[in-house]
């Protein structure tokens, strides 16, 4: 075989574009029809044009089907399609009330046109450590519904992300949608991203909270940092320390070094390791900050 | 100043290929490529230092599709240099079309010229190549010591005219300069500082990477089509590297997409010409994005040491600049970019004691080149820092200390003679200067006033104010010229033909304005054609900061010329001497009476009546002085304490640069050249790893600003007229990418206290600051 042939284009790929979650889930489930899924392809269609992922044999299209779009709400939660986009995200009114960190995270994906193409399922898919969906996901304590022809799973987002780059899902499944708890009435989110400018800029770290402060004390804490190790993180140890106590310079001080210490971020092309560090512990801190300020 | 009344000039007239351009119409060199040209692909060295043990290109050359294979052993091997500059280059000779040496990460292997890329793709990866690995220089500081390897070993690289040079050591060149005696105004100083800054790498970034097509005409000669600064250089180069004479070589610029230095350089036309040798057939050659970060050109990273002593009433006594500048794998504009950093800095304070040194040396990284700024973006950075750094100690307001020390009109520097473009310079009095003004004026859209000390900030977020005041040259005295052609056709329009070479600056409209005004006639007659080495005169092109002051007055002395002929000819048909006629509104018209032709009519009858001849000349020019244009930025930045980012909330820029003869495109010089110095300052960086290569190379993670990042901007363009240039015009293109280096690091300083002596002023210096443990300034 000459070399030619073997280098790949984006116009070798044999691509389909089922109409029906059905459709996709038959094609997914033979070995022979069994395609990549693309939900948009703001970060695969990067990775195959420079290399670092393969050119793929074959394609699924799953953006455009309709079961995969809706965003719905229920009394404890918001359901929100796989194929949503970040700019549907960041404009839907459901998501605004219901895991407001959501929306603003996904304001600050890329620039207005991956915020266009790009989707949640294909975000979480993608698994990147700078993610910036994953520590809004992660702070709801929700699921991600995955299904196949044999039918569909539910997996707590806590536990989605294996490791790097990895997820739990089989090679015959979908991401459908994710079911996110709503934020209870007098909690409060925030949600940050430290990159090197305000668009196209993959975070150096980022990180969401939610929160209560009760008869002066914190009584709930959920906080989730990204891009400080191999998958976004919740700071457990951090979040049970919180609970119960006021919030005061001494307890931010506290706080803002137990995350220094509890985060083991590498240094990479964009930031050191150090300075990582040093601003998650800086971030929690002023999660807690706004928390007080809001909860008055 | 007194008000002139220009009737073209000075007036914000459409640019003449506004609707070409926003139409989209065909314009650029990818927009004129041959359907059936072949396409070129150049395999590049993965090593920083390297020989080729052993190459095999049979595989490739074999392959379906494939039509030339080129690499050391098939080309001529003629050791040039690839800056475009004046004959005899100021650079060294130490570049060859291909060489069996690696230099850099990126070094020409082999190219490969094929139907398709595809083709020609698949043919690099058929190429064998082995390689004895040497050990390599990446940091500019182990450049020179003892025992380090040496970059130009080969026996042909030399420099061509007499400065230092010494391969040996990677020397690339070298120059000093002492007036009076440094150490001696040291000593009589109140207050010193002496620092060390370093100016990172930076790429131009052109919107229209760097792209040229090529094919051999039936005349047997090579038809060059190429995204250039420099067409005539060009030719010259090409046909020197290819060793034919010049007459076979014609070099075309279409519309540029952007320079910016970056196309004042050879980096593709030598392989493209060689190609369309080698196979007759059309070739065309793209650099990528990648490409462009790590074949093209930088800006010459320098680390420097700046002393300053001034006494406590605000007496500058000594001024010392040292720069060691990195060239990379070749010397292109090592020299002169570093005299810059002498020449068009050091001369704005008045003093006495001044030392000067530049040392360039090689390394194995990217090579630098010319950009926008030349040197003065690097010296300014230093100089102006280290400026509000003498000023705290003395205990003066950093505005007021450079407001006494600053030149002014009429004033001299010992410099100008002391350091040219690698010779003697010219001497020169300043005869245009409103440096205070521009002061005052951007003093007050900043609110100077409302400056405290970084000392008394508190809280989250903390203001600050800087400030830096600039200077930059107008052509390069008694070594640049510029030509112009003008002829006169029958409905009264003129050809305007121009060596000078627009590279999206709006130069051709500018030169129109200046050849309509001269001629007394509208902007709309005059056709520009902009540049062809076969129809238009020499001109050096576009670098230098010398389109509109040198081939603006090219364009001025033809015009004026021209119009003479216009006179003596609408004279005889009104049957009046030519001093009792003059030109007015495209007619020429008695001064004292009624009678009056058109430029139509006089054109019709010089081509068709009675004494025939062709309205027309050609004129060319060099200048003697280079009369700076000045400037003085102020930025606002606002630094969050809780994750040390930097804010720029405003940035002010005001300049004089003359007569602004379109004022609107002056305008967008100074904020396309400030964006380009905030986003330097700000995110731009080069990143490598141990072995020389480049980790970032793409718009990924180079990071640039987007608009969405830019402060308030506002620029104020300070009337001027100098009297040297043509209708009052000094330049305006490059001095404003100067200013944000020092003016935002002297900004975060006045906010928070961190003193940033090496960029881009990122979050995590700024942390290290606010802690206490910024590292000691190096290079990459």
């Amino acid at each position: 075989m000459s070399p030619v042939s073997t280098l790949k284009t984006f116009e070798d790929i044999d691509c389909t574009f089922p109409k029906t979650l059905q459709e996709a889930l038959e094609l997914m489930a033979d070995e022979k029809t069994r395609g990549v899924p693309l939900a948009g392809g703001t970060d695969l269609m990067v990775q195959w044009e420079s290399g670092a992922l393969p050119m793929p044999e074959r394609v699924i299209n799953v953006k455009s089907i309709p079961e995969l779009r809706e965003i719905s709400e229920a009394d404890n939660e918001v359901v929100i399609g796989g194929s949503v986009t970040h700019m549907e995200l960041r404009q839907s009114s459901a998501v605004r009330r219901a895991v407001p960190s959501l929306a603003e995270a996904a304001a600050t994906i890329g620039g207005f046109q991956i915020q266009i193409m790009g989707t949640l399922a294909g975000s979480v898919a993608n698994a990147s450590p700078a993610g910036d969906l994953a520590p809004s996901l992660l702070i709801t304590d929700g699921t991600v519904t995955l299904a196949g022809v044999r039918g569909e799973r539910e997996v707590k987002l806590t536990e989605f992300w294996k490791g790097y780059r990895e997820i739990d899902r089989q090679p015959d499944e979908l991401i459908v949608r994710f079911r996110l708890p709503r934020l209870p009435e007098g909690h409060y989110e925030s949600w940050r991203k430290l990159g090197a400018r305000k668009a196209q800029a993959i975070s150096k770290v980022m990180g969401s909270s939610r929160g209560r402060m009760k008869d002066g004390v914190v009584s709930c804490f959920k906080v989730a940092l990204g891009s400080i190790a191999p998958t976004a993180v919740r700071l457990y140890d951090v979040e049970q320390w919180i609970v119960g106590q006021p919030i005061h310079d001494e307890t931010l001080k506290e706080a803002e070094q137990r995350v220094a210490d509890a985060v083991k971020p590498i240094g990479d092309i964009r930031s050191t390791a150090e300075y990582r560090k040093w601003v998650s512990g800086r971030l929690v801190r002023l999660f807690l900050e706004e928390l007080a300020a809001r909860s008055g | 100043m007194k008000k002139r009344n220009f009737k073209v000039v000075n007036k914000p007239l459409r640019k003449i290929d506004a609707m070409t351009l926003a139409l989209g119409k065909p314009s650029y060199v990818g927009d004129l490529k041959p359907r059936d040209a072949l396409i070129i692909k150049m395999l590049t060295s993965p090593h920083a230092h390297a020989r080729i043990t052993s190459i095999d290109i049979s595989e490739a050359e074999q392959m379906p599709g494939v039509h030339a294979v080129l690499y050391y052993g098939n080309v001529p091997r003629i050791v040039h240099t690839t800056a475009g500059q004046g004959y005899p280059e100021p650079s060294p000779y130490d570049t060859f079309m291909f060489d069996s040496k690696m230099r850099f990460v990126g070094d020409r292997v082999a190219a490969v010229a094929a139907e398709t890329e595809k083709i020609a793709e698949a043919a690099l990866k058929a190429i064998k190549v082995e390689y004895e690995v040497l050990p390599a220089v990446l940091h500019i500081e182990d450049a020179m010591k003892e025992g380090a390897p040496v970059i130009h070993d080969e026996p042909e690289a030399r420099a061509v005219i007499p400065v230092p040079y010494d391969k040996d050591r990677n020397m690339a060149a070298k120059v000093d300069m002492d007036i009076g005696e440094f150490e001696k105004g040291m000593a009589e100083a109140d207050a010193t500082v002496d620092h060390r800054f370093y100016n990172h790498y930076g790429q131009h970034c052109p919107v229209e990477p760097h792209v040229s097509m090529a094919w051999v005409d039936r005349e047997d000669r090579i038809i060059i089509t190429t995204s250039t600064q420099v067409p005539f250089h060009c030719r010259r180069i090409v046909a020197q590297t290819l060793g034919i004479p010049v007459r076979r070589v014609r070099v075309i610029k279409p519309r540029i997409g952007g320079g910016f230095g970056a196309k004042q350089e050879i980096v593709l036309e030598d392989v493209v010409a060689m190609m369309a040798l080698r196979t007759r057939k059309p070739v065309y050659w793209e650099y990528t994005r990648k490409e462009e970060f790590i074949s093209a050109r930088t800006r010459h990273p320098m680390l420097m040491r700046i002393r300053i002593g001034a006494k406590r009433d605000g007496t500058i006594t000594a001024l010392g600049l040292d720069c060691l500048s990195n060239t990379g794998w070749n010397g292109s504009q090592g020299l002169t970019v570093v005299c810059n950093c002498g020449s068009k800095v050091l001369p704005l304070y008045r003093c006495e004691h001044i030392h000067f040194n530049g040392t360039v040396v090689y390394t194995n990284l990217p090579a630098g080149g010319a950009y926008r700024g030349y040197g003065a973006t690097q010296a300014a950075f230093a100089l102006e820092c280290a400026m509000d750094e003498v000023a705290e100690k003395i205990g003066m307001d950093p505005l007021e200390f450079r407001a006494m020390n600053h030149i002014k009109s009429g004033d001299t520097s010992p410099i100008f003679r002391a350091l040219g473009e690698g010779r003697e310079g010219v001497d020169q009095a300043i005869t245009s200067c409103e440096l205070a003004r521009c002061i005052k004026a951007g003093a007050r859209e900043i609110g100077w006033r409302k400056r405290k000390p970084h000392s008394d900030k508190k809280g989250r977020f903390r203001r600050g104010l800087g400030m830096a005041c600039l200077m930059q040259g107008s052509a390069i005295p008694e070594i640049d010229m510029g030509a112009a052609t003008l002829k006169m056709n029958e409905d009264g329009s003129f050809n305007l033909l121009l060596g000078a070479t627009d590279l999206g600056t709006g130069s051709d409209t500018v030169l129109a304005q200046i050849a309509a005004e001269t001629l007394g006639t509208d902007l709309e007659q005059i056709i520009v054609y902009s540049s062809d080495t076969d129809m238009t005169p020499f001109d050096v092109g576009a670098y230098a900061s010398s389109t509109t002051y040198l081939s603006g007055q090219a364009v001025q002395n033809v015009a004026e010329k021209v119009r003479k002929q216009i006179l003596k000819v609408g004279a005889e048909m009104l049957d009046r001497k030519p001093s009792e006629v003059t030109v007015q509104d495209s007619k020429v018209v008695e001064k004292n009476g009624e009678g009056q032709v058109s430029f139509s009519e006089i054109a019709l009858y010089s081509m068709y009546n009675t004494n025939q001849f062709q309205i027309g000349d050609i004129s060319s020019k060099i200048v003697h002085h280079s009369p700076p244009p000045f400037a003085a930025h102020f930025a606002e930045v606002e630094v969050d304490t809780l994750t040390g980012r930097v804010q720029l909330i405003k940035y002010v820029a005001a300049a004089d640069c003359g007569t602004p003869i379109h004022p609107k495109l002056a305008e967008g010089q100074v904020e396309g050249a400030v964006m380009n110095g905030i986003t330097y300052a700000m995110t731009e960086q080069y990143l490598f790893n141990d072995k020389g290569r480049m980790t970032n190379p793409g718009f990924g993670e180079y990071k640039l600003f987007t608009l969405r990042d830019l402060p308030e901007m506002k620029t104020i363009l300070v009337p001027s007229y100098e009297k040297t240039g043509p209708y009052g015009a000094k330049s305006i293109a490059e001095i404003g990418i100067n200013g944000p280096m020092p003016a935002i690091g002297n900004a975060i300083y006045n906010a928070c206290g961190v003193r940033l002596r090496s960029g881009p002023f990122t979050a995590e210096k700024v942390w290290q600051g606010l802690n206490g443990n910024l590292p000691e300034v190096k290079s990459e």
